[in-house]
Formats: C-alpha cells, sequence, structure tokens
C-alpha cells in the first residue's frame, strides 16, 4: 500500500504541482487548502506525512501542526514527520517553526528534485 | 546538529508599493509589475562592480518579458522579488522572478526575461561578460524542475 501524504497550502498552483509530482512518484496524496480542512482529515484518517505551508489565511501552519501533534497525543496515535514550505518567514515565525523541529524547512521556490529527496528521507512510497 | 531551511540561492529585490503605483481602488496596475522585473534585473547587474565599465562598450538587451499575474497588491504592500537564473548560455541567459507579498507569503506574480549583451556599436550579441557569468551562475536553477512555471 502507498504511503499517505497529507498536502496543506492555499496556493492552488502549489497544490497541483506538488499532487502532480507525489502521485508520480507513487504516493497517495490528500489535499487541502487550510488548517480546519487538514485537522479534519487527521481525525479522520492516518498520513504518513504532513507537508504544510506556514502563511495560510486563518490558521497559520504552525499553529496547524500544534493542533496535530496535540490531537494525535491525546488520541494516543503515532506522532506524523511535517515538512514546512514557506515563500517568506519573518525571524519571528521562523523561531517558532524551528522550536517545533518538524522534519524539514522548505523556502518556496524550491527545485522539485530537492523536494521530493526531503520527502524520501522520511517516507517510503 | 543545527537546524536549517532548505533554500536555493537566489537574488532577492524589495519594492514597497507606493502610492503613485496604485489605481483608485489601491491596487498596483499591471504595468508596475513589468516595471519591478526591469528594475530587480537592474538591481542584480548593478551588484558587479565593473558594471559602469560594461555598459561602455556594451548594453544589455531584452529579447523577451513576460508575466503571470497571480494576485493584487495594494499601497503599502511589501514585495520581494526572488531573482534565479537560467538557461545560462555563452551569449544569453535567462531570469526567473517569483514576486511574494512579505508580509503574507502570497504569491503575486511569476515573470520571466530573455537577456543577452550586445555591442554598443553594432548591436549584435556578444558573450555575456566574464564579469557576469559568476554571478548567474551562483543564483541557477534548472527552470524545468521548479516547482512554478514561469
Amino acid at each position: 500500500m502507498a504511503s499517505k501524504i497529507l498536502l496543506v497550502d492555499d496556493e492552488m498552483l502549489v497544490i497541483k504541482s506538488l499532487d502532480r509530482l507525489l502521485k508520480k512518484a507513487g504516493y497517495e496524496v490528500v489535499t487541502v487548502t487550510d488548517a480546519t480542512a487538514a485537522l479534519k482529515e487527521v481525525k479522520r484518517s492516518d498520513f504518513d506525512l504532513i507537508i504544510s505551508d506556514i502563511r495560510m489565511p486563518g490558521k497559520d501552519g504552525v499553529n496547524l501542526i500544534r493542533e496535530i501533534r496535540s490531537l494525535l497525543q491525546s488520541e494516543k496515535r503515532q506522532r506524523i514527520p511535517e515538512i514546512f514550505m514557506t515563500g517568506y518567514a519573518s525571524e519571528e515565525v521562523g523561531k517558532e517553526a524551528e522550536k517545533l523541529k518538524v522534519a524539514e524547512y522548505i523556502y518556496k521556490p524550491f527545485d522539485l528534485s530537492q523536494f521530493l529527496n526531503l520527502v524520501r528521507k522520511h517516507v517510503k512510497k | 546538529m543545527k537546524y536549517f531551511a532548505h533554500s536555493q540561492r537566489e537574488f532577492v529585490y524589495k519594492y514597497v508599493v507606493m502610492r503613485s503605483d496604485v489605481d483608485q481602488f489601491q491596487h498596483m496596475s499591471f504595468a508596475n509589475y513589468l516595471r519591478l522585473m526591469f528594475l530587480a534585473t537592474d538591481a542584480l547587474i548593478l551588484g558587479v562592480h565593473e558594471y559602469g565599465l560594461l555598459m561602455n562598450n556594451s548594453r544589455l538587451i531584452t529579447s523577451k518579458s513576460n508575466m503571470q499575474f497571480k494576485s493584487q497588491t495594494v499601497f503599502g504592500d511589501n514585495i520581494l522579488i526572488k531573482v534565479n537564473s537560467s538557461n545560462l548560455q555563452k551569449d544569453h541567459f535567462s531570469l526567473l522572478f517569483t514576486y511574494i507579498i512579505e508580509e503574507s507569503g502570497t504569491l503575486v506574480a511569476l515573470g520571466k526575461q530573455s537577456l543577452y549583451f550586445a555591442s554598443l556599436n553594432t548591436r549584435t550579441p556578444i558573450p555575456t561578460p566574464s564579469e557576469i557569468t559568476p554571478l548567474l551562475e551562483s543564483i541557477s536553477v534548472n527552470e524545468r524542475n521548479l516547482l512554478y512555471r514561469y
């Protein structure tokens, strides 16, 4: 069975591009455009990796990851590796993201093969 | 091990949207995004010390420009223009522009310019000056393998 990845970004261009890339690489991908929808997905199914934008309207990626971790802990489920993406992050947001010690942190725009290598580092097909 | 963010090397030009840039709805007019592409190119090339001397004998020609507009900016927005180079050839190259609003990280526009240096006298293409090449190489990317299509 293919590993399942949750992709969270409010930018449709990014969603489309990464969804195509990850599916082509053999992963099962669930895409959502905001943190609320992402939390719903995590509540109802298991994922092997979460890839999230940091800056999104409403709840940002940092708070989303905090809530997901808290949810997984309360339900005694295994922690999921996370990859953060951002176009730009202020020093403050960057520090917040760093404190969370997510698996990877990548700035947009990026090279897709580099991105895929980061994904493969944390989740097998 | 120190934690770090992965980032490709790029030149970043910052521009604050001014009142003279916006229309009656406070949105920056489209022509300004094109103008910013040229400003960013100049800022990049001017980073080379000998640029002034180079310009005595040659000129930089933009053979093609295109832009995809993605979202609006308004007065006061800080726009970050990330510049990368691609398709580096002996006598021509391309620059790729990613416009992002600093405050929100929103993608504003994607732009591309094809450029070459030409002789000031004959206007024929000349090899890219050796002073410029290392600068372009330092921000070079494989365009076909990028997150966005420019």
